[in-house]
């Protein structure tokens, strides 16, 4: 067994020069420090991310897009398909587990300021992959076509309604016409299922090809102090294998959630019923439909809900830029301000996001 | 119908809400929430239109009265002939 795999390793070392990548892995180091923790959670991500394209794979063996058979496809994948309840439950825990990840992920860059020069794209290249990661959660919501699916596309979709100038049009796009109707249904399982997987793909070869030429970045108060001796470990096998531990403890979370707390189907949309009490969207966008209730109908002569839409836009691409506007970690400067962002950013999310499920 | 009651019905593509007040008078509006496009119920211990999406209310005459609902509900012509109902577009 051991010479068939070493021929086959020469095999292909002969062709593509295996031995240039080994050794590149053989002088690769991971900074160690008091916040090394914080490095694990790009892997967690990207290990969430492959549940969701395996399970993703195994759903769409039997679901079956449209009005008239989405909700029936998945009432059969969970009663009738050998463990299909399993999978369904899985690939719902695991996209919520993914964009949790992801999100601890690009905090934790934020706070280290790991988006710094010469890190930029590896930044953008993230928080464009984190806005797929919503539009993900957005679209797949919708595909059991039940209830809270159909009000929360309603909703969703009528908030790109309102942003100026584009937004009717957008609107139009998404949908499929002027109403969320099974038009809608067909366009989102396809952005789903090929048009953002495409977009996701490129993008994370770009991150991780960026994250392995360049490595791991360091805190900037570390960074600064050039005179100390810096810890480090192998990233190959040392940082792998903790990777690897880490994602054997993220599967036991998700099997036992998926298991203990299987994913609801609910009732079938009907357009015509009104939108049941209660109703909230996943717990991402919780903080945003949280302070669209708070907003008054009208601010001066603009509406409510376009000011808050445009403010939430407008602090997003605030976020995505920081390492354009934030010069002073580039310099290997403290930016208090950063700081100071970044936490009302978090404090916001938090308490919005905990009222919003309270209340 | 009986008082204090609403019905949401299908108008073309749309759904339309029938409302019958405590004193027998009927109103029908479009059912869809100015705000963010819910479809909007009757809250009978509350005596007003609702939208579950972000608690937005209006009063029996469609008017937007609470939450961030920016206008009030479009309001369709209501005719009562031989105790039916007919509803159609306000020209």
């Amino acid at each position: 067994m051991k010479t068939v795999l070493k021929n086959i390793y020469s095999w292909i070392d002969e062709r593509v020069h295996l031995e240039d990548v080994v050794h590149f892995m053989g002088k690769k180091y991971v900074p160690v420090h008091s916040h090394t923790i914080w490095y694990y959670f790009g892997g967690v991500s990207l290990f969430l991310f492959i549940i969701q394209v395996i399970t993703g794979i195994l759903l769409l063996l039997y679901y079956k897009s449209g009005e008239e058979l989405a909700f029936e496809s998945i009432q059969f994948i969970m009663s009738k398909v050998q463990f299909g309840w399993l999978i369904r439950s899985v690939h719902s825990w695991a996209a919520n587990l993914f964009i949790l990840a992801a999100f601890i992920h690009m905090f934790s860059v934020y706070f280290g300021k790991a988006y710094r020069k010469p890190r930029e794209i590896t930044w953008l290249s993230g928080m464009l992959m984190l806005f797929l990661a919503l539009a993900f959660g957005f679209s797949g919501y919708l595909l059991p076509w039940n209830e809270l699916a159909f009000f929360a596309t309603k909703v969703g979709t009528d908030i790109a309604g309102v942003v100026p100038v584009i937004g009717e049009p957008l609107l139009v796009f998404m949908r499929g016409g002027e109403d969320v109707t099974g038009a809608t249904l067909t366009r989102l399982f396809g952005f789903h299922v090929a048009v953002f997987p495409g977009i996701f793909t490129v993008l994370l070869a770009i991150h991780l090809l960026l994250v392995q030429r360049q490595g791991m970045s360091e805190p900037l108060e570390y960074a600064v102090e050039k005179n100390t001796v810096r810890k480090t470990m192998p990233f190959f096998p040392n940082f792998i294998l903790r990777d690897l531990l880490l994602w054997l403890i993220v599967v036991n979370i998700l099997a036992i959630l998926a298991v203990f707390f299987p994913w609801e189907l609910g009732k079938k949309a009907d357009a015509f019923a009104p939108a049941p009490a209660g109703i909230k969207p996943e717990w991402y966008f919780l903080f945003m439909f949280q302070t669209l209730k708070y907003i008054p109908a009208q601010i001066w002569f603009v509406d409510g809900e376009v000011l808050g839409i445009l403010l939430f836009g407008l602090a997003g691409l605030l976020w995505m830029l920081v390492p354009f506007w934030d010069k002073k970690s580039s310099r290997g400067e403290r930016n208090r301000w950063v700081n100071y962002f970044g936490l009302f950013a978090v404090m916001y999310i938090i308490i919005f996001t905990i009222i919003g499920w309270l209340v | 119908m009986e008082n204090e009651s609403a019905q949401i019905i299908r108008f073309g593509n749309k759904p339309v809400i029938v409302v019958r007040t405590t004193s027998g008078d009927v109103h029908a509006f479009n059912a869809t929430c100015t705000h963010l496009d819910c479809t909007v119920q009757f809250k009978k211990e509350l005596g007003v239109i609702w939208c579950a999406c972000h608690n937005g209310k209006y009063d029996l005459n469609g008017r937007n009265i609470s939450g961030p609902p920016p206008k009030p509900l479009e309001a369709y012509r209501v005719v009562i002939k031989d105790k039916e109902i007919f509803v159609s577009k306000n020209v």
